[in-house]
């Protein structure tokens, strides 16, 4: 069924698919190159591993790039067949059919593309308090080094500061268990190189998520899904500026025509929670049918050092890298704080409602959210609606289910707009 | 001297009549209604009345299924893991996994080479890779029931249903006839599905040969077929699969019936 | 004796009946507690009641309008309580921060309540320097906000007294569970679970009273039956085990003789130092936990280990784990745990504890056939 396509995304984030396997052909010839293999849990601080030149896989980026490829249920079924019950995390499920393929050392079940070696240490931010467990599981299984680096749900900015203090103490210990594994020492300069670019690429990023503000969209948080890709294969190299300066100079251009990503914007929205990795390009095509297009999001808007970059000094990483996680951590734990940040976006997009999305297998961002629509509800006015979803599982996702909810979810603020024009 | 094997599931109960070689010489299928007793007692009556025996040649009743205690007249009972699992082997002594779809449950079950279980599993909260799960495909795609299996094996094109429940699945292959998809490649999806389902299951108890399919979903060559992709293995279907259960109940009642140690026919 | 067990029974029927009548009758301050791992002496000390929240027997409603149903039960029916004034008794709240739903509720509680919330942060890399370092300061921080809400402020001594009350407690605990150990079927498990259970609604030092009544009772008691089926309960976190699943398991002829369960020796455990800084014992207490826990990453810990012990030491010769639906941390680890029992030879059944009323034909059907397996 070929229909044309609504939505005018931005060409520039045709580049992100081949970086993505770029970086993972780099994690699979790890081993071959004479490198370290890390398999890394929860929001760790890359910037490190690349100044040492410490190859890594991630397990939430893994798992959104298995989402979209075939061949993924299979893994699936390989760790629910091993006594996983499917209530488990979609990303910890994926990658135990992994690490099950490599253990029986046949993979020819699945594609390689899909497959990366097993680790030779594992490291976890323990954001997601699940990670923490995914991380023990698997240090055992495979019986190699590991580090967890801890950190607390802070539900107030003294807590933030003493979690900073916590954290910024733990990266000092990271760094010395990977100088011991690796038989090298950390080149301090490099680390300061590579926040550098981190600080630069943030700033574009968010002078790019500034220019969304404008009516018409000149793009969709659909197409900032999935420049993260790039945000965390390319971290604090110079390629990633350089990616989001010709991201932002396609953008700039659509505002000074007043092009919006697609025709006819009626409604500007806002998405709370992870993206449904396997359904970014349909839905944005569902939504555009009717007129809606996101404009923030807070996985986009509010996280990956979206939050006040020109305080990142790189001539400190470590206070920066640990200023991040603190902030990260606190955002994920506290629905107050969260609901500050979701008013905000809703004041400075002009957002007319909010898509909740409640993942069944994902939970960290889900509880609070009906406290946010609330919230926001009760000081704004704006609507909210809840749809079910998963990060990476079809099993619980319907589209009927889905596109009805946000279609009479865009009819209500249909009829809001026309109450509002008569009254 | 005679034994009965009584399987009282939630659709249907199953009766099997042993005698003392360890012969079947009858048996009845009957559904189980809303009165489990009032069933279990009409078939046993049939059986008897079929085989032309006296009630007084029943040395020992046992029964096994959903409604095995509510039976009065039964002198003992077992589950139906254990008894599926006897019945098995009853039928092959080679038989080291068992799987059992039936109406509204499933069952994977793996035995050790005396033929005792070891572990298992069930499906039994929801209806999603059962008996059930098909009828409402079938009704869905307007095909009987009974043609299900035969056209699932004639599909070219490989199409998914991935939902895990048997709601949303409904909906998923509704869609899928909307959008013109061809209902023979969609019926393969459904088997696939469900092996899907009960492979996992299997696997986790473990799969070892041989493998034998028990209940009335075994009747359906599709999900044989289906299953045996799944597990990459040769899956054995007795004659009558619906009866394994009560086959099984029917040899623990002969166990008991001959052992020294029962004088008064209670558990 | 019975009418020991009676109190312990009518308390953990309606735990939400006992406790305002309770709280009214002492005159004291109530703590609500989330489970797990709360450091109670700290509370105890400051004169008021720590009391751990348990799940509730209703149904949960207004709870789905604040929080998702595929979240562990505990955390719902918290949830469903404070919403319909249940907790209203409470004056004041404690969130150990332990995992992502307890983590999750004391924001949604906190929105929702009017109360204090008092929320520790749990490291959970026990093994960790700078994060022992970052538990001492926090138990501190905990111990002054304990002082601040209920404006009395706690010594040396009386915190040194709170945690004897508290070790005689776990002692008594132990005893109970030895005795059960040697006299499998000495009590139900019912009972038994009421026991631990009536303990957590309860000042110590009353519990103390009637635990020692209750033992002196039973060590003259003598067991007739003898069953071979002896099992052992793992799981449960958080919650205590319905009890229904425990009475069908003691109807198909079976005997529960040990467990790793939160209503059970994962809450009396190990024992808080008497040496030294009390703080600091409670500290040491919190990081090194005896029963190992999927929430934490303790190099030291080894849940696989712990199990089979538990299993040689009582002479169990089957697990049967209870895994609460949607508990994350434990469905990760069965797998492994159910691994490492197969390895060494003990069997082991899983059943799904939900809050919503199951079909207990099943879970019997289940337990039935495991025990089928044991002969």
């Amino acid at each position: 069924m070929t229909e044309e396509r609504l939505v005018n995304r931005i060409s520039t984030t045709k580049e992100v698919r081949p970086v993505i396997a770029g970086w993972y052909d780099e994690i699979r010839t790890a081993h071959a190159d004479g490198k370290l293999l890390a398999w890394t849990y929860g929001p760790v601080p890359f910037e490190i591993f690349r100044a040492m030149d410490i190859r890594f896989e991630h397990l939430e980026s893994y798992g959104a790039y298995l989402a979209a490829r075939s061949g993924q249920e299979k893994l699936k079924e390989l760790s629910e067949s091993d006594g996983y019950s499917n209530d488990i995390c979609s990303y910890a499920r994926l990658v135990r059919g992994v690490s099950m393929l490599r253990e029986r050392g046949d993979t020819s079940s699945v594609p390689g593309v899909l497959l990366v070696d097993l680790p030779d240490f594992v490291v976890a931010f323990r954001q997601c308090p699940l990670m923490a467990t995914v991380y023990d599981y698997q240090k055992r299984l495979f019986n190699v080094p590991g580090f967890c680096i801890d950190t607390i749900p802070a539900h107030s900015e003294a807590d933030y500061r003493e979690n900073l203090i916590y954290i910024r103490r733990q990266l000092e210990e990271l760094i010395v268990f990977l100088e011991d594994l690796t038989k090298t020492k950390l080149d301090f300069d490099r680390l300061k190189q590579i926040m550098a670019y981190v600080k630069e690429a943030a700033l574009v990023r968010n002078r790019v998520l500034d220019l969304c503000k404008t009516k018409p969209a000149p793009m969709s948080v659909f197409d900032h899904f999935i420049s993260l890709g790039p945000s965390h294969s390319q971290r604090g190299k110079k390629e990633s500026v350089e990616y989001w300066r010709r991201l932002e100079a396609e953008v700039k251009e659509r505002v000074d025509n007043g092009i919006g990503v697609i025709k006819n914007e009626k409604f500007r929205l806002y998405w709370h929670n992870l993206p449904i990795w396997f359904k970014v390009g349909r839905l944005s095509e569902v939504l555009a049918k009717h007129g809606a297009v996101l404009v923030a999001a807070s996985y986009t808007h509010e996280l990956f050092y979206s939050h006040e970059p020109e305080k990142i000094d790189p001539e400190d990483p470590l206070t920066s890298l640990a200023a991040e996680e603190a902030w990260q951590s606190w955002l994920a734990a506290d629905a107050i704080q969260g609901a500050k940040q979701v008013q905000k976006e809703i004041e400075d997009y002009s957002i007319d409602g909010m898509i909740m999305c409640s993942h069944r297998t994902c939970q960290p961002a889900d509880i609070g959210e009906y406290d946010i629509i609330d919230i926001i509800g009760r000081r704004l006015g704006i609507p909210g609606i809840v749809i079910d979803a998963d990060p990476t599982d079809p099993a619980f996702y319907s589209d009927a289910q889905t596109e009805t909810r946000l279609q009479a979810f865009i009819e209500t603020l249909e009829a809001r707009k026309r109450r509002a024009a008569t009254s | 001297m005679f034994v009965v094997g009584i399987d009282i599931g939630s659709l249907a109960t199953k009766a099997v009549l042993l005698n003392g070689e360890k012969e079947v010489t009858g048996y009845v299928v009957t559904l189980t209604g809303a009165d489990s007793n009032k069933a279990g007692q009409t078939a046993i009556d049939r059986l008897i009345k079929d085989a032309g025996i006296n009630p007084a040649q029943i040395a020992y009743m046992l029964s096994t299924g959903y409604g095995r205690e509510n039976i009065n007249l039964s002198n003992g009972q077992l589950t139906e893991i254990t008894c599926h699992a006897r019945g098995a082997v009853h039928i092959d002594p080679a038989v080291r996994t068992v799987i059992d779809i039936g109406g509204q449950d499933s069952k994977a079950i793996s035995l050790n080479d005396y033929g005792d279980v070891i572990k298992f599993a069930m499906n039994d909260k929801c209806a999603a890779g059962t008996g059930r799960f098909l009828e409402v495909m079938a009704r869905a795609l307007e095909i009987d029931l009974q043609d299900m299996g035969e056209l699932s094996l004639k599909s070219k094109h490989r199409v998914e249903v991935s939902s895990m429940c048997t709601v949303f699945a409904e909906t998923e292959v509704i869609s899928l006839i909307s959008r013109s998809i061809d209902k023979i490649d969609i019926i393969a999806a459904i088997h696939r599905a469900i092996a899907s389902r009960t492979g996992n299951m299997t696997e986790n108890v473990g799969v070892k040969s041989s493998v034998m399919m028990t209940g009335g979903v075994a009747k359906n060559i599709g999900v044989v077929h289906a299953l045996e992709e799944r597990l990459d293995c040769k899956i054995l279907v007795p004659k009558e699969p619906q009866i394994v259960g009560a086959l099984g109940a029917a040899m623990f009642a002969l166990d008991r019936a001959t052992s020294a140690d029962v004088k008064n026919n209670t558990e | 004796m019975q009418d020991i067990l009676d109190k312990f029974n009518s308390i953990v029927e309606d735990a939400y009946a006992w406790l305002p009548a309770y709280k009214q009758e002492k005159g004291i301050k109530v703590f609500g507690c989330l489970p797990m791992y709360v450091p109670e002496e700290i509370i105890h000390a400051a004169g008021a009641l720590p009391v751990i929240l348990q799940e509730s027997n209703e149904p949960i409603t207004s709870g789905h309008s604040k929080i998702q149903s595929f979240f562990c039960g505990i955390v719902r029916s918290i949830v469903d309580q404070s919403l319909k004034g249940r907790l209203d008794f409470l004056d004041a709240l404690v969130s150990p921060e332990i995992d992502l739903p307890i983590n999750g509720i004391a924001n949604v509680l906190r929105i929702n309540m009017n109360i204090p919330n008092l929320v520790i942060y749990q490291p959970t890399t026990c093994s960790k320097e700078v994060s022992q370092a970052f538990l001492s300061k926090e138990i501190k921080r905990f111990k002054s906000s304990v002082e601040e809400c209920t404006g009395q402020k706690i010594t040396e001594t009386s915190l040194k007294a709170s945690i004897k009350i508290y070790n005689r407690n776990r002692a008594l605990l132990r005893e109970l569970y030895d005795l059960r150990r040697e006299k499998a079927g000495l009590l139900s498990s019912v009972q038994i679970r009421a026991a631990v259970m009536a303990g957590m609604l309860m000042l110590k030092e009353e519990h103390n009273q009637l635990l020692e009544a209750l033992i002196s009772k039973l060590k003259t008691r003598e067991v007739t039956s003898k069953s071979k089926f002896r099992i052992v309960l793992s799981g449960s976190l958080c919650q205590a085990p319905p009890t229904d699943i425990l009475n069908v398991i003691e109807e198909t002829g079976a005997v529960i003789v040990d467990d790793d369960i939160y209503t059970g020796t994962r809450y009396f455990a190990g024992d808080v130092g008497t040496e030294g800084d009390p703080l600091e014992a409670i500290v040491k207490r919190q990081l090194t936990m005896p029963v190992p826990c999927p929430t934490r990453v303790d190099e030291a810990g080894n849940w696989g280990d712990y199990l089979i012990d538990t299993v040689k030491n009582s002479g169990a010769n089957g697990v049967i784990h209870l895994v609460v639906k949607y508990c994350q941390p434990h469905e990760m680890y069965y797998p492994y745990l159910s691994k490492r029992l197969s390895k060494a030879g003990i069997r082991d059944l899983k059943l799904e504890i939900e809050h919503e009323i199951m079909s207990i034909a099943s879970t019997k059907t289940r337990i039935q056939a495991f025990i089928e397996t044991l002969k």
